[in-house]
């Protein structure tokens, strides 16, 4: 205390002297030195930890014998300690940090006095729980003056005394650093084994990296790098192990001890990973460095430092594989410093020894991303960055030109491809790095060449041609421009896998290089090939009418080359996508004649593709002419002409011909189809054609035309030839020319095949033969035909037979019809019914005398079933032999009542004898009523089924019919006229509608009053058909008569009376009287009321 | 009040159908006076006002068709100034620079004729619309029209649209016959050696 107090009167004094001082000095106005900043801190922490010394001791001094005063002394040493080492920074700022060697006695002073208080205490109170460290710090101010022994004593003495204290691994680790400062690695290596063989600690990790430069000065590597690398681990473990402890708070006391003392600047694990790189180039290979690194590097900045220690350690070697690897990372990853250019440098050295060159274009970019980082520094002269950019420039472009060898080295397949494609993109990266180069010109046509290698046409192009306009006027400028011109139209002839901006550009990129090309004198093979690219530019692009012109002019200029032949097509193929039919005719004409440039295997396709226009081109015409404004036939005509003898010509004509059709141009119709079969003789198409004629010349109501047609037609068409001619017949037969029509049915008959057509042709022959023919020459006529078994022919053959006494054979053929059922027609089986009653009546004609009641009886009965035979037939609906039946009902019946009058039986009594007389006179009289009836009825069928004919008008009369046959009335052979006149325009008019009654009844009055009743007939009966009235009806009664129908014109005039037509009426009548039938004739007026006045009267 | 503003809307929609018909027709409908038919009037059969709407699809088709027609001329035109003012013709080329001369004014002219076939086609159409439109009202009672004289307008259109497809006929004979010369020309000029950079240009047709 004592001597705190004159201490403290020391400072005061002085403290005031030093205050009077700096008044005085102010009063005299001199110069102050002032202290810097750091120095008046350290005076200021002088004079605090002063006040805690004095403190402490006061404390001390008043507390003898308390529990914490060892502890008490070690707080004053430690501030004794602390104190000294602020005089030491005092003195080391002063000197302005320029050296450590200083002389300080306040140091010594001190740190001598805290040394004195720890051996104090460690003797007073050796067994307190702070006595490790207090050795430890007693052996760390041993250490800082100097006194290395006693450091060791007491660090030896923490270690053997306080084997589980946290601070003896510091302790050892201590004594392990003062082993290897003497270079005792063995003894160093004991101390640090202990620290590593032992618990996890804070020191372990660092135990590990001290351990690993022992094994590196006894030069064992391997050792050494596996230190090093548990120094990382443990290092980590004892971090991740704080952490640990942070978060559950457990232990943390124990932590703050174990790091006192410890040497907390140094990074272990930045150190130790560094610190490997020469043992790791000495041990392991090169190939996982960086791996190696990436795994153990705890952030980037480590990482990179690393490999840049190995880096040294690789230049050092000239391992240029791990170079190659580690610079890649280096520049990857590395911040842009000047370190970069010089892995830099070493990339480009390796990629040169190494002639490694797969993947130039990142390296490259590496490269020049080194550089223009760095050189974009402000910091950075521009005398260095001029210095740089050349060196760099060099560097890039001497690499690139050794990698384009490498590429021309390289076969062409997907590896080269691949190299191409980096080292394209190495081009790229120098072209934007060094904009400015005088060297970038032949870069770029280097560039230019590697693109096309690697399948980038359009690219390479315009590298190209960016290449030329660096360039001046003269070859160089030139062939860097053709060479963009092949580009681009390689590009181009890509249909596949290229966007619209690219063909776009490529065309325009093309036509801009072949425009400059224009100002120079290219050789023959160069200008043609550039003229072609530009003119194929225009057709890719869809301008078809310059395209056509600049090709033809390719063409025409270098005949018979490959651009020659390839502008032909396009030439042809412009103008199919403009759909000019037109053009591509006659440019395929100019391109197939004699002066045209095309080879000949080309003229083969342009004769293929001129067929397929002009085919196109006949299409659309022919649709014009039968479309909505159709008529117009000239073109098709025109077309024809300049083709004919061809079968486009006929193909043309027969369009024509079918437009006509199709606009009712009939006139043109029946010119053309001469035409056609005058030029093309042996055309499939005739028969058609005049089939249609045929039916033009029918709908139009010339029947000679339409005959004459069919025959044509018939000539033409071996297969139809029976159905043709049948239809020329049955028209024949309605106009009156029964004997042209036999023949034409015989002349179907033979061209037709069995069934089908032959077999219509047939049923017509007998149809005809049935109404104009004898029964003996019927039979003649159609026997050779029964084969064909025709029910028609069948039927009318049997009744032929009939009719002539072949009774049984004539009934075969009738059960024949009658069998085969289905086959036959209702007029066929009405008539085969018929016939079996004729049967029957012919069997009762043939039966004994009647001279026993048995045999009388058997005639009864057989009378009564030919009446049931007959009414049968009569049953069957056929307008003529319902009333052929009826009639010959009444004959057979009343021929039975004959033969029964004339019975006479012999042998019967006389009560019998008249009982039989009397029955057989009723039966007689019965058999009369019965045949009158009949008779009645078939008369009857005059008026309700209209039905008149030669049987119809003997039953009128009273009369059975006497033949088995029945008559039909013929019409009267036609005279020809020739036609009357306005019928051109009554047929137009019908052409238009068919239906046009007025016009039909017009049409028939013209025929009818120019003498051509027959043709008149069959008009008036299209009008009926088509809904004519009365007045038609009246109208072909009357050209039915003319013609000798007498059938025909009966019912017709009967319905025009039923119409109430006063003329059809007094027609009827008049018929009648023709006929002889006056009565009947009267019965008209009763039957039809006087009808409307109008129409004809015959 | 739905149901008003439904109805409203219809004859809304109504009038402005009849409108567009006026904007698309304005000024071709001339002197036949035929008033349009709503394509919307349900009064008129459905069969009827598609042949009304097919022929004002005529009219749009001929329209464009004019207007291609148009275009083309221009361009002819264009060319064949290009080239009676072309520059930089070689020495020697006097014949060749005739031919191509000669070709451009016989393109021209077919495109002339072929202005000439658009515009009598749209005139047709126009003739078809208004006869295809007056039989529609006659058949249904909504107007009374000469269809006699409208038939024959648009017959007598149609003859002379005929007329100007043979006289095209005849143009691509002749443009044939030209454009055979040009190249037989061209060929002798460029094969006797003559540099025909200028004339490969001139087939450029520049907008």
């Amino acid at each position: 205390m004592h001597r705190l107090s004159l201490m403290r009167g020391f400072f005061t004094a002085a403290l005031l002297a030093l205050v009077m001082l700096g008044s005085a000095s102010c009063a005299t106005s001199s110069f102050e030195v002032r202290d810097t900043p750091e120095i008046e801190m350290l005076r200021l922490r002088i004079t605090k930890v002063r006040n805690a010394i004095f403190e402490t001791r006061e404390t001390i001094s008043m507390s003898r014998g308390a529990p914490y005063l060892p502890e008490l002394y070690l707080r004053l040493a430690e501030l004794l300690s602390e104190e000294a080492r602020y005089h030491y920074q005092l003195a080391f700022e002063r000197e302005r940090r320029s050296t450590r060697d200083l002389y300080v006695p306040e140091v010594r002073l001190l740190k001598e006095e805290s040394i004195e208080i720890y051996t104090m205490v460690l003797r007073r109170f050796p067994t307190n729980s702070l006595a490790p460290r207090m050795l430890f710090n007693l052996s760390h101010e041993h250490r800082e003056l100097g006194n290395f022994d006693p450091m060791r004593v007491a660090l030896q003495r923490l270690v053997e005394e306080h084997p589980t204290s946290p601070l003896r691994f510091q302790a050892l680790l201590v004594l392990g650093d003062n082993e290897f400062d003497k270079n005792e690695l063995k003894e160093a290596e004991l101390y640090y084994k202990q620290i590593t063989r032992g618990d996890l600690n804070a020191s372990s990790g660092l135990a590990h990296y001290k351990l690993g430069w022992v094994w590196v000065n006894f030069g064992e590597c391997k050792k050494a790098l596996t230190d090093f690398e548990l120094a990382i681990s443990k290092t980590q473990a004892w971090l991740d192990h704080t952490e640990e402890i942070k978060r559950t708070r457990q232990g943390v006391a124990q932590l703050g001890e174990q790091t006192l003392g410890a040497d907390q600047d140094m990074d272990v694990r930045r150190s130790a990973l560094v610190d490997l790189a020469y043992c790791y180039s000495q041990e392991r290979s090169h190939e996982r460095a960086v791996a190696f690194f990436r795994e153990r590097a705890y952030d980037r900045a480590t990482y990179v430092i690393a490999l840049g220690r190995l880096a040294n350690r690789y230049r050092m070697m000239e391992q240029y594989k791990g170079l190659l690897a580690i610079s890649r990372e280096l520049l990857a990853f590395g911040p842009a410093e000047e370190d970069r250019l010089d892995d830099a440098r070493t990339l480009y050295t390796a990629m040169t020894q190494l002639r490694e060159f797969d993947q130039i274009g990142t390296d490259i970019e590496l490269i020049a991303s080194a550089f223009t980082r760095y050189h974009t520094q402000i910091a950075v002269a521009n005398d260095v960055r001029g210095r740089l950019r050349d060196e760099f420039e060099v560097y890039v472009r001497d690499v690139m030109t050794r990698a384009q060898t490498r590429l021309q080295e390289t076969p062409a397949g997907d590896k080269q491809v691949a190299l191409a494609l980096q080292l394209a993109h190495a081009y790229g990266v120098y072209a934007d790095t060094f904009p400015q180069a005088d060297q970038l010109a032949p870069m770029l046509l280097n560039m230019a060449e590697v693109l096309v290698i690697a399948g980038e046409e359009l690219d390479a192009g315009l590298r190209a041609l960016q290449a030329a306009d660096l360039l001046e006027e003269g070859d160089e400028r030139k062939n860097a421009l053709y060479d963009a011109v092949v580009n681009f139209q390689a590009s181009l002839s890509k249909e596949i896998g290229r966007r619209q901006y690219d063909r776009v550009a490529a065309r325009a990129a093309l036509r801009r290089a072949g425009h400059a090309l224009v100002s120079f004198d290219l050789d023959k093979d160069r200008r043609r090939r550039v003229r072609f690219a530009m003119a194929q530019s225009y057709y890719d692009e869809g301008r078809y009418i310059e395209a056509i012109d600049k090709l033809s002019a390719v063409a025409y200029e270098y005949p018979a080359s490959e651009e020659s032949e390839a502008a032909i097509r396009m030439v042809l193929d412009s103008y199919n996508m403009r759909s000019d039919y037109d053009g591509l005719i006659y440019a395929s004409r100019r391109f197939l004649d004699g002066r045209s440039p095309a080879n000949p295997n080309l003229k083969g396709e342009i004769q293929q593709i001129l067929a397929a226009a002009e085919q196109r081109k006949l299409d659309t015409l022919s649709l014009q002419a039968a479309g909505e404004d159709g008529g117009e036939l000239s073109p098709l005509e025109d077309f024809a002409k300049i083709h004919k003898g061809t079968p486009l010509g006929e193909r043309a004509l027969l369009n024509a011909f079918v437009a006509a059709r199709a606009t009712g141009d009939t006139s043109r119709m029946y010119a053309l189809a001469d035409e056609i079969a005058g030029t093309y003789p042996k055309s499939e198409q005739l028969s058609g054609i005049y089939s249609t004629l045929a039916q033009t010349a029918v709908s139009r109501f010339e029947y000679d035309r339409a005959i004459g047609f069919l025959q044509r037609a018939a000539t033409y068409n071996p297969e139809r030839r029976a159905q043709l001619l049948t239809v020329a017949g049955s028209l024949l037969e309605e106009l009156g020319d029964v004997a042209q029509a036999e023949k034409l049915y015989r002349e179907a008959i033979g061209a037709g095949r069995v069934g089908g057509a032959r077999a219509n042709a047939i049923s017509q022959l007998s149809f005809l033969l049935e109404r104009r023919s004898t029964p003996a020459q019927l039979i003649q006529q159609l026997t050779p035909h029964l084969g064909d078994g025709n029910p028609e022919l069948t039927v009318r053959l049997g009744l032929a037979q009939l009719a002539t006494g072949q009774t049984d054979s004539g009934g075969d053929l009738l059960q024949r019809v009658l069998r085969d059922g289905e086959g036959a027609s209702g007029e066929a089986q009405a008539r085969a019914h018929y016939g079996l009653a004729e049967v029957m009546l012919a069997t009762l004609n043939t039966f004994p005398s009647l001279e026993d009641i048995d045999l009388l009886q058997d005639y009864i009965m057989l009378v009564e079933v030919t009446q049931q035979s007959y009414l049968n037939a009569a049953r069957q609906g056929s307008a003529h032999y319902t009333t052929v039946s009826l009639s010959r009902l009444a004959f057979a019946l009343r021929q039975g009542a004959n033969q029964l009058r004339s019975v006479k039986l012999g042998g019967l009594d006389g009560g019998q004898r008249q009982q039989v007389e009397n029955a057989l006179k009723q039966r007689v009289e019965s058999l009369e009523a019965t045949a009158s009836e009949a008779l009645d009825a078939c008369a009857a069928r005059l008026w309700t089924n209209l039905t008149y004919d030669p049987v119809v008008r003997k039953c009128i009369d009273g009369m059975a019919w006497e033949f088995t046959l029945a008559q039909f009335i013929a019409i009267q052979p036609r005279q020809k006229v020739s036609d009357p006149a306005g019928l051109d325009e009554l047929r137009e008019r019908l052409s238009r509608n068919a239906d046009d009654v007025d016009g039909l009844r017009d049409l028939g009055l013209k025929f009818l009053e120019a003498g051509d009743a027959h043709v008149a007939r069959l008009v008036f009966a299209r009008a009926v058909q088509a809904g004519g009235g009365p007045v038609e009806q009246n109208l072909l009664g009357e050209a039915s008569f003319r013609v000798g129908d007498t059938t025909g014109a009966f019912e017709a005039f009967a319905r025009a009376a039923e119409g109430g037509l006063e003329a059809g009426r007094q027609n009827l009548a008049k018929l009648l009287r023709n006929e002889g039938l006056a009565k009947y004739a009267d019965e008209v007026f009763k039957r039809y009321p006087e009808g409307r006045a109008g129409g004809r009267q015959i | 009040m739905r149901r008003i503003a439904m109805n409203s809307k219809r004859s809304f929609r109504g009038a402005c159908g009849l409108a567009l018909i006026a904007l698309i027709f304005a000024g071709t409908l001339g002197c036949a006076g035929v008033k349009p038919i709503d394509l919307h009037d349900a009064s008129v059969p459905i069969e009827g006002r598609r042949l009304v709407a097919d022929a004002q699809d005529g009219i749009a088709i001929a329209r464009a068709q004019q207007d291609n027609a148009r275009v083309s001329l221009r361009a002819s035109q264009k060319w064949r100034n290009d080239i009676a003012s072309l520059k930089g013709v070689p020495g020697g080329a006097t014949d060749v620079l005739a031919k191509l001369n000669e070709l451009a004014a016989v393109r021209l002219r077919l495109s002339e004729i072929q202005l000439e076939r658009a515009n009598a086609e749209l005139e047709l159409a126009v003739a078809k619309y208004d006869l295809v439109t007056a039989r529609v009202a006659v058949r249904n009672d909504l107007a009374v029209y000469d269809l006699e004289k409208l038939n024959l307008k648009a017959e007598a259109i149609l003859n002379r649209a005929r007329e100007i497809d043979r006289q095209t006929v005849g143009q691509l004979e002749h443009l044939d016959k030209v454009t055979r010369a040009w190249w037989t020309s061209y060929t002798g000029f460029v094969q006797g050696g003559g540099d025909a950079r200028t004339f490969f240009a001139a087939f450029e047709r520049t907008p």
